[in-house]
């Protein structure tokens, strides 16, 4: 059984864990600023028909109710895109750990 | 066993099973489903937005609220079919929130007095928050496939 280079092994996962999260961390960024301007603009519409009368206020209620279940779609979104890409990066550091670890003592991970 | 005690083996268990699962798998037919009362949502915006009284009014585009209700309510009972899918679950009960609360302002342009067309206007904000509100649904449901 040879010994495992804890450090090397340990530094590996850990650059690609920053790797995965980096990369999804950009789409996700991305992602929001679009859809962020489209609620302000959407927020802006909305203001200029109360403004100038084509709806009332209970109508302009209902409209921010809907814009409001959009944002929360999106944020959803971002959520769940998150959690997966935290999986993929804890799967893919233990990826490398199990590994090193089989290669080490031979022992069968299911990596 | 303290919490501290348990860790090394529940670092071996994680080690052992061979990876860990934080969101649901994709669902091909909750995707379909999904795209499909997007298409059917923005085709009926388009329908009302170039229409006339008496065609453009609720009354005689009641039919679609159920449609999409239904709908919905499919989206729905799949997505609660899955372990660790709150996050679709949340949207989906946000999407039908949306069908409900625009079936409410069509009525009340309907009920005016005089009876009026949803403007162009009116329905560009609506339009846009179901493109984003389905499409963050789709975009979620793809992520699932997890690169595959």
């Amino acid at each position: 059984m040879s010994a495992i280079d804890v450090n090397a092994v340990g530094s590996e996962a850990a650059k690609k864990i920053i790797e995965i999260l980096t990369g999804a961390g950009k789409d996700v960024v991305s992602y929001a600023q679009i859809e962020g301007k489209k609620l302000a603009q959407s927020a802006a519409e909305i203001a200029q028909l109360r403004l100038t009368g084509q709806i009332t206020d209970a109508e302009m209620k209902l409209h921010i109710r809907i814009q409001k279940n959009a944002s929360i779609s999106v944020l959803m979104a971002i959520k769940g895109i998150s959690k997966i890409a935290v999986e993929q990066a804890i799967n893919a550091a233990l990826k490398i750990i199990g590994t090193a670890v089989k290669g080490a003592t031979g022992l069968p991970f299911p990596v | 066993m303290s919490r501290l005690a348990k860790l090394p083996l529940i670092v071996l268990l994680v080690l052992l099973s061979g990876c860990i699962t934080l969101m649901s798998p994709y669902d091909e037919k909750f995707d379909q489903l999904a795209s499909d009362l997007q298409r059917k949502v923005s085709t009926q915006i388009e329908a009302i937005d170039g229409a006339d009284a008496p065609d453009c009014l609720y009354a005689s585009n009641k039919a679609f609220y159920d449609d999409a209700r239904v709908d919905a309510s499919a989206l729905a009972v799949r997505a609660a079919s899955h372990e660790l899918n709150s996050e679709t679950i949340r949207q989906v009960e946000a999407l039908t929130d949306s069908i409900n609360t625009f079936e409410e302002l069509h009525k009340s342009a309907s009920n005016a007095t005089p009876a009026r067309c949803m403007s162009s206007m009116e329905l560009s904000p609506i339009r846009r928050a179901f493109d984003q509100t389905l499409g963050a649904i789709i975009k979620l449901e793809v992520a699932k496939k997890r690169g595959k």
